[in-house]
């Protein structure tokens, strides 16, 4: 373990899960408890393959109890990530302020650099990160050049009862035009911390996909920093949470470029006794002149016991913005609702299935896998 | 043969908001029903749907002579019965072109409901939605997220047109549009009737009546039926308005 590591370990100890301490007005979305009490689980000696719904992927990039590269596309480098070599270091991106963070900065087993090279036109490449039979910590940084262009996928696995943090900072250079597409599947019995860290520069456009199902505390955090001028992100997202799955999923942007443009919209269902929380800040910068920013979550409840919450929030701290919106809905099917899909053929089975395949694939990250997405919430 | 509704009175809670209606509408016909707001029209599509809420208090609906009351709304739509509402409500989530390809292969009996199983389908689409002035990018967005108000209908006669149904209500759609809107709507409704279908037309105002002409007219007041008759029935009322047509027929 190097030094910059052990600074860590103190860290640990002293930072909270989060910035905000408790306060009777602070709801915490993440169960906290859920990734505390895996924190003495040892390294996993097993990693556990690819599940034959995404086995079909040919992936170019493995980590599970170490690194794998295979086919690299051209235009593309990836070397062993270590303490301290490559042109981003680990965690120099990510700014290190909670005990999660911390814990995972100390403890991560492997980790890859990403470096796209400028003008590159890569075609897709698949990251898969594999969960084991206790902890597994997993770091990724991506530089993309200027002007490249292509898509990442990042399929992120766990099938045991396992603790697993991944986290990836990137930067997205001038007007390259990428794809960043997040999978995250995880069993009943894991918990997961993933976090990614994504800054778009000037004129860059990164159009985001991504779908998260499972866990039994999934925490997924997706931040993009949009600094440059003219950059664009589009995001999509989408979620489930059934019986024993707890999901926060958490998609924030920071527009700080002048003109630069965000539009994030996620969709959501929460199932039986499932919880999920769909969140996020959209931020506009005081130097962001002219920005546009849009956030807009829905949840639709399908159970009794089922508890989901919507909350996109819009922070403004430019006086000149060209747009700037947020919207956010929870809701039950609407009567009108159920009797306007039964009114097409459809029972009420049906209706619960279209609804649930209908927001699986709503962020299109199954089409572009070749995934059923009703496959998915029968395995998570 | 076709749609029956046979001394249909129905209550909302505890409202009687239809009394003692009857009317038939057969195959290859178009029978308009006018009436002003609150006077019971969209409550009789509802009836015979089968919405929740709406209590068949006495009287029959038949399809093809055989009383469908017992059936739920997706039996009844699934044996041949479509409605366009007036408002039809938004499903966050669920994009136009899924809900159509489910609504498709439920009627052949698909067991996944989203699933293209043939590509024709998907040109059907976007050949109709072109035909009625849809832009065809509204297949690929949510159920009426955002859609305007003549996406809207648009989008109701667009699935009219494509589940094939036997009977087509068709709750007021034409508001919302404007005239090249309206004649187009005219024309395709005038198609289902071409192609067989019962088409139960309700409106308020004859000006759709103008370009799509009935052959039946049934003038509703209060949930009760005031007036019956060929498409001058129509232009009758727009002239002298709901009541006088009221006193004209009681004293016929």
């Amino acid at each position: 373990m190097s030094s910059a590591r052990e600074a860590y370990a103190r860290l640990i100890e002293e930072l909270p899960f989060q910035y905000i301490a408790d306060t009777p007005t602070v709801k915490y979305y993440t169960d906290w408890r859920l990734f505390e009490n895996k924190f003495n689980l040892p390294y996993s000696t097993r990693e556990f393959e690819a599940p034959s719904i995404i086995a079909h992927i040919p992936f170019n990039i493995v980590l599970g109890l170490n690194h794998r590269i295979l086919n690299i596309p051209s235009g593309v480098v990836v070397n062993e990530l270590r303490d301290g070599v490559g042109p981003i270091k680990p965690m120099s991106i990510v700014h290190v302020n909670s005990k999660i963070l911390a814990y995972h900065a100390y403890r991560w087993n492997t980790g890859v650099s990403i470096s796209i090279e400028d003008g590159a036109s890569f075609g897709n490449l698949y990251i898969l990160s594999l969960g084991g039979d206790a902890y597994l910590g997993h770091h990724i940084v991506l530089s993309v050049g200027k002007g490249a262009v292509g898509d990442i996928y990042i399929i992120d696995n766990s099938r045991q009862n396992s603790f697993k943090t991944l986290v990836l900072e990137g930067v997205i250079g001038r007007d390259a035009r990428i794809g960043f597409h997040i999978l995250t599947l995880h069993s009943t019995k894991s918990a997961v911390f993933n976090l990614n860290h994504i800054i778009v520069d000037d004129g860059a456009e990164v159009n985001s996909k991504s779908l998260v199902l499972g866990g039994e505390m999934s925490r997924v955090q997706v931040d993009y920093v949009v600094r440059g001028e003219n950059a664009k992100l589009k995001a999509i997202a989408s979620t489930a949470s059934k019986a024993e799955n707890k999901t926060d999923f958490i998609l924030n942007s920071f527009n700080l470029g002048s003109k630069s443009e965000v539009n994030i919209t996620g969709r959501g269902a929460v199932l039986s006794k499932g919880y999920l929380a769909l969140r996020g800040s959209a931020i506009i910068g005081e130097e962001a002149k002219q920005a546009s920013s849009e956030i807009e979550f829905q949840v639709v409840i399908m159970g009794d016991e089922a508890r989901g919450f919507a909350v996109p929030v819009l922070e403004i701290h430019s006086g000149d913005v060209a747009k700037a919106n947020h919207a956010a809905g929870i809701s039950h099917i609407l009567e009108e609702q159920r009797f306007y899909l039964k009114s097409r053929g459809l029972s009420d089975s049906d209706i619960e299935r279209i609804l649930i395949s209908s927001i699986l694939a709503f962020s299109q990250l199954t089409e572009d896998l070749g995934i059923d997405p009703m496959s998915l919430l029968e395995i998570y | 043969m076709g749609l029956e509704v046979i001394n249909l009175s129905v209550k909302v809670r505890d409202k009687l908001v239809l009394k003692n209606v009857s009317l038939t509408v057969d195959y290859g016909t178009i029978h308009a029903v006018m009436g002003p707001n609150g006077s019971g029209k969209s409550s009789l599509a509802y009836a015979i749907m089968g919405r929740e809420g709406y209590e068949v208090v006495s009287g029959d609906i038949r399809l093809d002579g055989e009383s469908i009351l017992g059936l739920e709304t997706f039996e009844r739509a699934l044996k041949g019965i479509y409605i366009g509402m007036q408002d039809p409500p938004v499903v966050p989530g669920v994009r136009l072109s899924t809900l159509i390809i489910a609504a498709l292969n439920k009627r052949s009996g698909e067991v996944e409901l989203t699933k293209i199983r043939n590509p024709r389908v998907v040109r059907d689409m976007n050949v109709v939605a072109s035909g009625i002035g849809l832009n065809i990018e509204l297949l690929q967005r949510e159920v009426n997220v955002g859609f305007s108000g003549g996406e809207r209908k648009r989008s109701e006669l667009l699935q009219a047109i494509l589940l094939e149904p036997k009977i087509a209500i068709l709750d007021e759609p034409d508001s919302g549009l404007d005239i090249d809107g309206i004649k187009k709507v005219a024309e395709y409704i005038g198609d289902l009737r071409n192609r067989g279908k019962a088409v139960m037309l309700i409106t308020h105002y004859a000006r759709l009546l103008q370009y799509v002409k009935p052959d039946v007219v049934t003038v509703l007041l209060d949930g009760e039926v005031i007036a019956r008759g060929d498409s001058k029935l129509a232009f009758l009322v727009e002239e002298r308005g709901y009541n006088e047509v009221r006193k004209m027929y009681k004293g016929a």
